[in-house]
């Protein structure tokens, strides 16, 4: 346990030094998007999953946003530029953009 | 009903100030000898009956009056008179003016009023054959019929010639299709000749007589009515008219009771006479591209033969029509426009069919016609050589239209080969709209080259921030980095080559002067390399640093062929070496060469990526 | 045919261009030798899919296409809501079909669209012409993406040879021919593109290319359940790299994004409705997603901690995960929230499965397992040359090209197990062969100086091919590599051997392009509603007899009647005569079509029970024994039987149709059961009385040459309504209960005492005397008749 501890406070600082501010924005959108994530799935466990593709549009889009959110963390980390050679961090926003623009166009579609 | 009224409405029209006063029989007037041909040959009622009048009384008639009795005018489709003059060669139309009787106004009958050009004088005579021509008259009794049976007709008609005037002595005829009469009444005097009969000679009929004939007869004759036509003909400037119909066609003949047996169709000759297989269309002489359709595809049984005054279409329904069948289809070709169109200047003139041939004796219960006008027509006016019906104007989009083609719609029932006349359609049509359509076409080509151009030529990525730039002179510079270094590579290859036939040939001139073109090509791309590499130091030194390797990589090649020239120059070419020696030295230096471009192809690779 | 030319349709234009030396923008000219390439390419494709409407006439062809077609025509004339809500009341009657919810409308859609864009132009092309050539103008475009994907995983060149392969191939012809309707015709240029853009997201991992992908992914869903192929595949290539270690975050990118939008896309099609999170089919891609998740989060961890520590980590994480996804996949199934897998995915895994389990579907003929003839027929060479392409690939392996192997391997299996997958392995082909091709033809004609001359008896063709071939390669990067194996390989052969092989390898794309052309104008142009029967004197005559019927139907019955005939024809019936089915080519539902079946395996009193109760007003049945079409349905009778016995074993027993040697005849020695059954009498009806020609004997069947067993028979409850000129299509009224001749009573008789003294008719001694009766009458008619 005290192993598992000291891992996480490594971590923790780890974190805190060595993040641009950012990714750390993007960080705290991911954290928002995955309590709402849970809350969601939590409610849905609670009052049950009637309108079946109200709830799955909720559930996928706040998934999405999550999936979404973590590429555009890693093409903007500077770190990984030599895998995204061709994507640039103003590139990776648009994309984004994109992406958020057809997946709620969908999303309002589905809810019904 | 309406079919009469609609087709003497333009008559009416002409004489419409005549109308008001009733019209009345001159008890003067007499028919003198009546002939009358009834033919029930078809599935039409032709009735012919020549009439010679005379005046019997002091005054002169002016006119005399025609009439159609009550139980033929619900069927009439046409009506015709014509003065036969013997004397004068020949016959005239004359004009028929339908009106009302004093002491009929009441009665169903119809009356037609015919004015003589020169009144009749006190016993001089006049003859007027008066035409008339029923559909769905004849009726089929038995009403159904089986496949075996054939098909009776009952005609029920009048002895006696319908007539205003009293008819001193008069015969009917009656043609038939077939030998075969079940029964007819005899009224006598009255024979059967082969296919017909002969009625009279009844003398001193009053006027208005009637007593009931009726004939009961064979007659399979096609009995095929369209129900409903619709024509469109599409009028282009560019020299083509297409037109295009669409036939509803019904065999309005006895119905077929019982089962369809293909069996006794295809096997036994009296099976299924009154069926019909096939029928011909005329089309006009210069029809071209005809087609012959249905909803579901073309239908693959028909012939065309062309003749020089027609083309004869023999249309086969997709199955044999017996009665009660229906079937649809649709007839299209193309005429060329100028023997259907004329102008002068802008203005223009079509006269075209009405309707046109569909079959022999035919019967078109409603027809509608759509002439499509080209796009920006104005002033259209139509001539009808009958009454016909004009509906509200509509418009009709097709390709290349922007505010869409004017359609005239002319509309009319009960119709019959009589009704095959052109009607005539004037409009005016500005020249200059001719041009309208290509130019349309030219500019939605520009356009459309214009936005390729805009889209290869603008840059519409969504970053134009200095890294992508940056990046893109990057890859420019490594780009011909590569380019030179490849064309650095061929260089190397000529000189092994050039060593490799040095080996074998041993001719030191040949290899010294060719040596020459290398080596300086070789230093041009070496020092082209280089110029980039300075260049790429400050924008990308991660690649700057490969060039580097690629330089030393290069040059350490260039050492082993040099030293390889060396051994080839100064030893082997002279002889100072022997075989094995040479192999021993040689050995080393193509595999060392080999190992560098191995290297080269390894960092050559990566900078592609 | 003027198809000499589409094996290597490189223009001439290239060898003009390096004459004149007008080199100076090279990416010029190769952009226009690639774009000539690929427009040729797509003419050349279309062109060749335009057999069917030159021998024929533009028409919709076979069976599903009818009703794409009538559906088609249905939206556009209703609009695409309307579409979607449509309850076609005229199909599976009484039951119904809610047509929105069971179809893929993509292929609707897309036509439905083009004829609305082209209206709002003022265009006024039929609905009829769009369907009939939509086919075809999706294969240019399938070249042309099939060009983008093998530029995408080989080169340009390679590219430009797999669009002119897949252009002509047969095996994708055969579905894409003119008039053949269907939704692989557009589904393969899904296909194509999805895999192209997956390809290019994998290599840059960004997520606008991942989002095309999940579009396009989108639009093949909407169009063909083959959709599940892609579900399946491309969260394979993610796990095998994965498994090779290839793991990046491109991949991460890529994948993740295409994923989770492909899913909440692809629910929007409501056939497809919550398929994706609820049956095994689609259950690989969420696992492999759910696994990506996993270890881009480990990856993340091992950035930030030590060795130890993460090893440490790691354990904790993949076991857990592991075991979590396991469970749950496991536990949903079991507790029947995840649908098992279907059972057209059974038969994928075993060809017997079909067989036993399903008739319906082992009936149908593109289900059966394929045969090697069919390979070589569809492929030609392409299926020698594609395990070279294939080799190469995986000689070469990176990324993308893991993909392409593993589309080729499993693609190969599929297309084994049934003759409909050749499909999905036609485009892997028509890629790797290209690969292949470019591949040799760019090591034998490298030496291009000392070719030219040993060459110069060789066609300007080749001579143009060369060059231009050359020219691509030079750019496609490789030059290095091939100049090393080009170096080793001037060793051993001489320019003459290069030309030869070179000659060969251009012989051998001739052929194919001779093979294509031969097959798709002999085996895959024929629309199969209209017969074709050549003389002797090789003139041509046309047997539409299908249509006749159909028009008969749809002009001379009331409009709705109801048509019961078996499942083959009911897209048909519905299409062109308008009609209501029974049941058609939509085999959703067994039980009704196996009372249809037990209603043409029965005798004729079981029939009509069947059929009043199911209120059929007409049956339609194809009978070939006139003119000797295979295709009919005393040929099928058997699956009618088996089919019906799988539901009603007390009535239909197939061993009551064999002989007791267990063979299927219909001639005298056939089993009483079959020569009663109404299928037979209804094919055979008057049949025993018709002579071929004069020598043969009365009702010699020419379909399975005998002559029949049963030849004199009425028909109690039906009646003959149509016949076709040559009998291949026969329509029989069934008669409604008052109408039909009781036996032993006689019309006459009937109709004297009809209404009332029904019930009072007692005695035989009535019945006689009207029998007696009834030949004076005739003969009293007689003479009058004939004075």
């Amino acid at each position: 346990m005290a192993n598992l501890n000291s891992v996480l406070t490594k971590f923790y600082n780890e974190y805190t030094g060595h993040t641009s501010k950012k990714l750390k924005i993007i960080d705290a959108y991911l954290l928002y998007v995955l309590l709402t994530g849970i809350i969601q799935f939590v409610y849905c466990c609670l009052v049950g999953t009637f309108p079946f593709n109200s709830f799955l549009s909720g559930f996928i889009s706040t998934v999405s946003c999550f999936v979404l959110g973590v590429c555009l963390r890693l093409q903007v980390n500077p770190e990984n530029k030599n895998q995204f050679y061709s994507v640039s961090p103003e590139r990776a926003f648009a994309d984004f953009i994109f992406a958020h623009v057809i997946l709620h166009l969908v999303v309002m579609n589905f809810i019904g | 009903m309406t079919g009469l009224r609609v087709a003497l409405v333009a008559l009416v029209f002409l004489c419409g100030s005549s109308l008001a006063a009733p019209d009345v029989i001159s008890p003067s007037l007499r028919v003198k000898q009546a002939d009358r041909l009834v033919d029930l040959a078809s599935q039409l009622v032709k009735i012919n009956t020549q009439m010679v009048f005379e005046n019997t009384g002091a005054e002169a008639a002016r006119y005399v009056i025609l009439v159609v009795d009550e139980a033929h005018t619900a069927s009439m489709a046409y009506i015709n008179a014509i003065l036969v003059e013997p004397n004068k060669g020949g016959v005239k139309p004359m004009k028929l003016v339908e009106t009302t009787v004093k002491g009929q106004e009441r009665s169903g009958h119809r009356f037609y009023r015919v004015d003589l050009k020169t009144p009749l004088s006190t016993g001089k005579t006049v003859t007027i054959t008066l035409e008339t021509i029923h559909s769905h008259l004849l009726e089929p009794f038995p009403k159904e019929i089986s496949q075996k049976e054939k098909q009776l007709i009952k005609y029920t008609g009048s002895h006696y010639i319908f007539s205003p005037y009293l008819v001193v002595k008069q015969k009917t005829t009656v043609n038939l299709s077939a030998r075969n009469v079940e029964s007819y009444t005899k009224l006598k005097p009255v024979s059967q000749a082969d296919q017909s009969l002969n009625y009279g000679p009844y003398e001193n009929i009053p006027a208005f007589s009637h007593d009931a004939m009726v004939i009961h007869c064979e007659n399979n004759t096609p009995f095929l009515t369209v129900r409903n036509l619709q024509r469109a003909i599409e009028v282009s400037h560019w020299g083509n008219i297409a037109i295009e119909e669409t036939v509803d066609l019904e065999h309005t003949g006895a119905i077929l009771k019982g089962s369809f047996s293909r069996f006794e169709f295809q096997r036994e000759s009296g099976s299924g006479l009154s069926s019909v297989k096939s029928f011909k269309t005329i089309l006009p002489a210069s029809a071209t591209d005809a087609y012959y359709r249905d909803d579901i595809g073309n239908i693959s049984t028909s012939n065309m033969r062309v003749m020089s005054d027609a083309v004869e279409l023999n249309l086969r329904p997709r199955f044999p029509l017996f009665g009660g069948w229906k079937t649809h289809y649709v007839i299209g070709y193309n005429v060329p426009s100028y023997e259907y169109l004329y102008n002068s200047g802008d203005n223009y003139i079509l006269k075209i069919r009405f309707i046109d041939h569909i079959f022999d004796d035919m019967i078109v219960d409603d027809a509608v016609t759509r002439i499509i006008l080209p796009e920006g027509c104005t002033n259209i006016k139509l001539k009808a050589p009958y009454a016909i019906n004009r509906l509200p104007d509509t418009l009709h989009f097709t390709y290349l239209d922007t505010k869409g083609r004017p359609v005239v719609v002319l509309h009319k029932t009960n119709l019959i080969e009589h009704h095959i006349q052109d009607v005539e359609i004037s409009y005016t049509f500005p020249r200059l709209l001719m041009l309208q359509e290509p130019l349309l076409l030219i500019i939605a080509l520009f356009l459309l080259f214009v936005l390729v151009i805009i889209y290869v030529r603008l840059d519409f990525s969504i970053n134009k921030d200095e890294a992508s730039e940056n990046r893109l002179r990057i890859a420019g510079l490594v780009d011909k980095v590569l380019s030179h270094q490849l064309k650095r590579m061929t260089a190397y290859d000529a000189y092994d080559d050039q060593l490799n036939k040095l080996r074998q040939i041993k001719d030191l001139n040949s290899f010294n002067s060719s040596l020459k073109s290398v080596t300086s090509d070789l230093k041009a791309e070496t020092q082209a390399i280089a110029d980039h590499q300075t260049k790429l130091k400050s924008d990308g030194p991660e690649l700057a640093e490969k060039v580097s390797e690629l330089q030393k990589l290069d040059k350490a090649l260039k050492e082993v062929l040099a030293q390889q020239q060396a051994l080839y120059v100064e030893k082997l070419v002279p002889g100072k070496i022997n075989r094995t020696a040479f192999l021993e030295v040689d050995g080393p230096l193509v595999k060392k060469k080999s190992d560098i471009r191995e290297k080269i192809s390894v960092v050559v690779k990566s900078l592609q990526h | 045919m003027g198809m000499g030319a589409f094996g290597d349709p490189r223009p001439k234009r290239s060898l003009n261009a390096e004459k004149q030396g007008l080199f100076s923008n090279a990416s010029g000219w190769k952009s226009l030798i690639t774009f000539t390439v690929l427009a040729l390419a797509w003419i050349s494709g279309f062109a060749s899919r335009l057999f069917a409407v030159i021998r024929f006439e533009s028409i919709i062809h076979e069976f599903d296409p009818w009703f794409n077609y009538r559906s088609t025509a249905y939206m556009v004339q209703h609009g695409f809501y309307n579409f979607l809500n449509w309850f076609d009341e005229r199909a599976w009657y009484p039951l119904g079909r809610i047509v929105g919810g069971t179809v893929y409308p993509g292929l609707m859609i897309t036509s439905g669209s083009i004829h609305y864009i082209l209206h709002s132009l003022n265009i006024p092309v039929n609905i009829r012409d769009i369907c009939v050539f939509l086919a075809p103008v999706f294969s240019g475009l399938t070249s042309i993406s099939t060009y983008f994907l093998t530029k995408e995983i080989w080169s340009p060149g390679a590219g430009l040879f797999a669009a002119c392969f897949i252009a002509i191939v047969p095996g994708y012809i055969s579905r894409s021919v003119a008039g053949s309707y269907d939704n692989e015709g557009i589904a393969i240029f899904a296909l194509q593109i999805t895999y192209f853009l997956w390809v290019r997201s994998v290599k840059t991992g960004s997520i606008f290319w991942a989002s095309l992908t999940a579009l396009s992914y989108f639009y093949m869903v909407s169009a063909w359940g083959g959709y599940v192929f892609i579900i399946n595949l491309i969260p394979l290539h993610v796990f095998a790299l994965l498994l090779m270690g290839r793991y990046s975050s491109r991949l991460f990118t890529s994948y993740t994004t295409f994923y989770i939008l492909g899913l909440i896309m692809s629910m929007q099609i409501p056939f497809v409705g919550f398929q994706p999170i609820r049956t095994s089919e689609h259950m690989a891609a969420s696992g492999v997603f759910a696994l990506m998740m996993a270890i881009s989060f480990l990856k993340y961890v091992q950035t930030i901690l030590t060795k130890a520590e993460m090893r440490y980590f790691y354990m904790i994480a993949v076991l857990g995960a592991g075991g979590v996804v396991f469970l749950a996949v496991v536990l949903l199934t079991y507790a029947g929230v995840i649908a098992p897998w279907s059972g057209r995915f059974y038969s994928l895994w075993d060809t017997g499965y079909a067989k036993i389990h399903i008739p319906i579907i082992a009936s149908v003929s593109e289900h059966q397992p394929t045969t090697w003839f069919s390979f070589f027929f569809d492929l030609h060479i392409l299926v020698t040359t594609f395990p070279v392409g294939l080799w190469y690939c995986i000689k070469n392996i990176n990324d993308e090209r893991v993909f392409i192997v593993l589309y080729a391997v499993s693609a190969v299996y599929f297309a084994g197990v049934m003759v409909r997958l050749m499909l999905t392995l036609t485009p892997v082909v028509c890629v790797l062969s290209g690969i292949a091709f470019s591949h040799l033809l760019g090591l034998y004609l490298k030496e291009e100086e000392t070719m030219s001359t040993p060459d110069s008896d060789s066609e300007t063709d080749d001579g143009s091919n060369e060059k231009s071939s050359r020219n691509l390669y030079d750019k496609a990067g490789k030059l290095r590599r091939m100049r090393h194996e080009q170096i080793k390989e001037s060793d051993g052969l001489g320019s003459n051997v290069r030309g030869l092989i070179v000659m060969a390898m251009l012989m051998m794309l001739m052929m194919f392009a001779v093979h294509c052309t031969w097959v798709t104008g002999n085996a895959y142009s024929s629309p199969s509603i209209v017969l074709a029967s050549y003389g002797q004197d090789g003139t041509r005559q046309i047997l539409d007899d299908f249509r006749e019927a159909y028009y008969w139907l749809s002009q001379n019955t009331h409009n709705d009647a109801r048509v019961m005939s078996w499942w083959d024809y009911g897209y048909q019936i519905a299409g062109m005569a308008n009609r209501t089915t029974l049941v058609d080519n939509n085999t959703w539902n067994n039980s009704h079509i196996a009372l249809v079946g037990k209603a043409m395996s029965s005798n004729e009193s079981e029939a009509y029970k069947i059929m009043t109760s199911l209120d059929v007003d007409y049956v339609l049945v194809i009978f070939g024994g006139v003119i000797g079409y295979s295709g009919d349905d005393i040929n099928k009778f058997l699956w009618m039987v088996r089919i019906a016995e799988g539901e009603h074993p007390k009535d239909i027993r197939e061993s009551d149709y064999f002989t007791e040697r267990g063979e299927f005849r219909v001639d005298s020695e056939g089993t009483p059961t079959l020569l009663n059954c109404l299928m037979y009498k209804l094919s055979y009806y008057r049949f025993g009385e018709l002579r071929m020609d004069y020598r043969s004997t009365p009702g010699f069947d020419r379909t399975r040459n005998v002559v029949i067993g049963n030849k004199n028979f009425d028909l109690t409850y039906l009646e003959e309504a149509y016949t076709t000129e040559h009998w291949l299509v026969r329509i029989y009224r069934v008669k409604k209960p008052d109408e039909f001749n009781r036996p032993r009573i006689p019309l006459s008789d009937r109709k004297i005492k009809r209404s009332k003294i029904f019930i009072s008719k007692k005695t035989n001694k009535r019945k006689k005397g009207s029998i007696k009766n009834k030949p004076t009458v005739v003969k009293g008619k007689k003479p009058t008749k004939t004075a």
